[in-house]
């Protein structure tokens, strides 16, 4: 999670396209194949199944802060996002190094994706122990995951110049192979990467 | 009102003014004595007749004010009498030469806190909490939103992404106010490189006279070069000011980063024209104000400056008797 972290950091700001360009290139140069598609796939703007509403995760950050109710609506309004605001607000505790340093294929498919059919307790048990083990970009993060509102979308152009920059495929390739309905895997990814046709 | 509850600070449109000693501090408009808490522009200005401030701020006040004004520097914790009341400075922790100011009069104590901070610093001497009855603090940041990282994580991240630029031949250039944290962020780095870094000019006049005082700093070479090649891959520091205007042009294609507490939130981050927002500030986080009101005893707080109504109407919730300093005894002409 934390190269993802950084690669976000790089996306996450008013600066350049030649920047941003530079940063995708090389996170998708560099990153595993099942961390590539989940990058690709929440970059590009398709949406995450939501695990836990945003007022749920407000309604745990009130007991466990302790917070007055409307320190946190003014925080919130001020911050204008839920995920950051919770992020913000939580009291850190000791950072699990090893928690960050999963990947982002693993925090979503095995940490955060199995939560939604469980217990709200045990919902609350694991996402508060992520709140307060994890540092405030990793923790803004994972509450985007969780409540499905990953919504900083990088433009399509953008994507496929990195990737084909990245992959060393054509832009035009590349274009047209994200233009079809795919689902992040290794699989996917190493077609792109490869230019086979299997999976599509 | 009595002598005894007499406000020892008023707020008043000059500035904060102290009756019984007749002085001002950080004066908005020329005054006959005017104490300042240190020396960035909307706390120091010219066209008083004399200043009192802090003996390591003094090498900044002669250069913002000319050899001719009249400035006396005192040592930090050294009383000196100003009309009825005496007065002594005492570390702020914001930047070389800030200070609080701790004025007794009847036997009560009111501290103007100036702008500080609570994080270390090695550019300047760390805040020192003061007992006092009143305390008057700056409320910058003053929501719970404002939790600042250890210095250190963030000049890593300033390393990474310099890194980061150098493998492309591209210049990072990183925005920091000229004076003060400018000096922070090069006195921080020297614990991850001796390389140079090239600086503006209005910034190194600055390291000049931090490295006078004593401070540390990584090397640091102006910037007046206006071949893009001598800039491939280096670190430059330059002010805010300078973003967008043709000075820059000289790096070519070059990574912009600010450094700036106001970084904290991502709706600040996505407003500016960086590719990278620093988490770095020289005020007192939300966290830090609460501890330092606690650490100071003061049966009253006094807040300007900042986010006072939220810090306000919190502290009461919690009993302590708090209030925004212009609206607490009305302000003077």
């Amino acid at each position: 999670m934390r190269r993802f972290g950084e690669l976000y950091d790089s996306l996450d700001a008013g600066g350049s396209d030649d920047f941003k360009l530079a940063a995708l290139a090389a996170y998708f140069g560099t990153a595993a194949a099942a961390d590539a598609a989940w990058a690709l796939y929440v970059l590009s703007g398709r949406r995450m199944r939501r695990i836990v509403a945003p007022a749920v995760l407000l309604d745990w950050l009130r007991e466990e802060s302790g917070l007055p109710q409307w320190l946190i609506d003014e925080s919130r309004s001020t911050v204008g996002d839920v995920a950051e605001t919770i992020a913000l607000l939580i009291e850190p505790g000791a950072i699990d190094g090893a928690a960050l340093d999963l990947s982002l294929a693993t925090w979503i498919e095995e940490r955060i994706a199995p939560l939604r059919n469980a217990e709200e307790k045990e919902q609350r048990e694991s996402v508060v122990r992520w709140w307060r083990s994890l540092p405030y970009r990793e923790c803004l993060l994972v509450n985007k995951l969780l409540t499905g509102t990953f919504r900083l979308e990088v433009p399509g152009f953008l994507l496929t110049r990195a990737l084909a920059r990245a992959l060393d495929v054509p832009s035009t390739e590349i274009a047209c192979r994200l233009a079809t309905d795919w689902q992040p895997s290794e699989t996917f990814w190493e077609n792109l990467r490869g230019g086979g046709r299997s999976g599509w | 009102m009595s002598s005894d509850s007499a406000p020892l600070v008023v707020a008043s449109g000059r500035g904060l003014y102290c009756p019984p000693g007749d002085f001002y501090i950080d004066p908005q408009r020329p005054v006959q004595t005017a104490v300042i808490t240190h020396a960035h522009g909307d706390h120091l200005r010219d066209g008083s007749a004399r200043y009192i401030l802090a003996r390591p701020g003094l090498g900044i006040a002669r250069m913002r004010l000319g050899r001719r004004a009249d400035v006396t520097a005192v040592e930090y914790g050294a009383p000196v009498r100003i009309g009825e009341t005496t007065v002594s400075l005492h570390p702020a922790g914001h930047i070389l030469g800030s200070a609080q100011v701790r004025i007794e009069h009847g036997g009560r104590v009111w501290v103007v806190s100036g702008d500080y901070k609570r994080q270390p610093d090695p550019t300047c001497a760390p805040f020192t909490p003061l007992e006092c009855d009143v305390f008057v603090s700056e409320a910058t940041f003053a929501l719970p939103v404002y939790r600042w990282p250890e210095t250190a994580e963030v000049i890593e991240d300033i390393v990474r992404w310099w890194r980061f630029n150098r493998e492309r031949r591209v210049a990072s250039v990183l925005f920091c106010y000229a004076l003060g944290k400018a000096q922070r962020v090069l006195a921080e780095l020297a614990s991850f490189t001796s390389e140079p870094v090239h600086v503006h000019d209005t910034v190194e006049a600055l390291v000049q006279v931090y490295r006078e005082a004593g401070v540390t700093m990584v090397p640091t070479l102006r910037a007046q070069s206006t071949r893009t090649a001598d800039y491939a891959g280096a670190l430059v520091v330059a002010p805010p000011s300078t973003a967008g205007t043709r000075w820059m042009q000289r790096f070519g294609r070059y990574s912009s980063g600010f450094c700036s507490g106001w970084m904290r939130l991502r709706g600040s981050r996505r407003r500016q024209s960086f590719d990278r927002g620093f988490v770095i500030s020289d005020h007192a986080d939300w966290h830090a104000l609460l501890r330092t009101f606690r650490e100071t005893g003061a049966r009253r707080i006094l807040l300007h400056h900042g986010h006072t109504d939220t810090l306000t109407r919190l502290l009461r919730e919690r009993g302590v008797d708090v209030d925004a300093l212009e609206t607490a005894h009305g302000a003077l002409p």
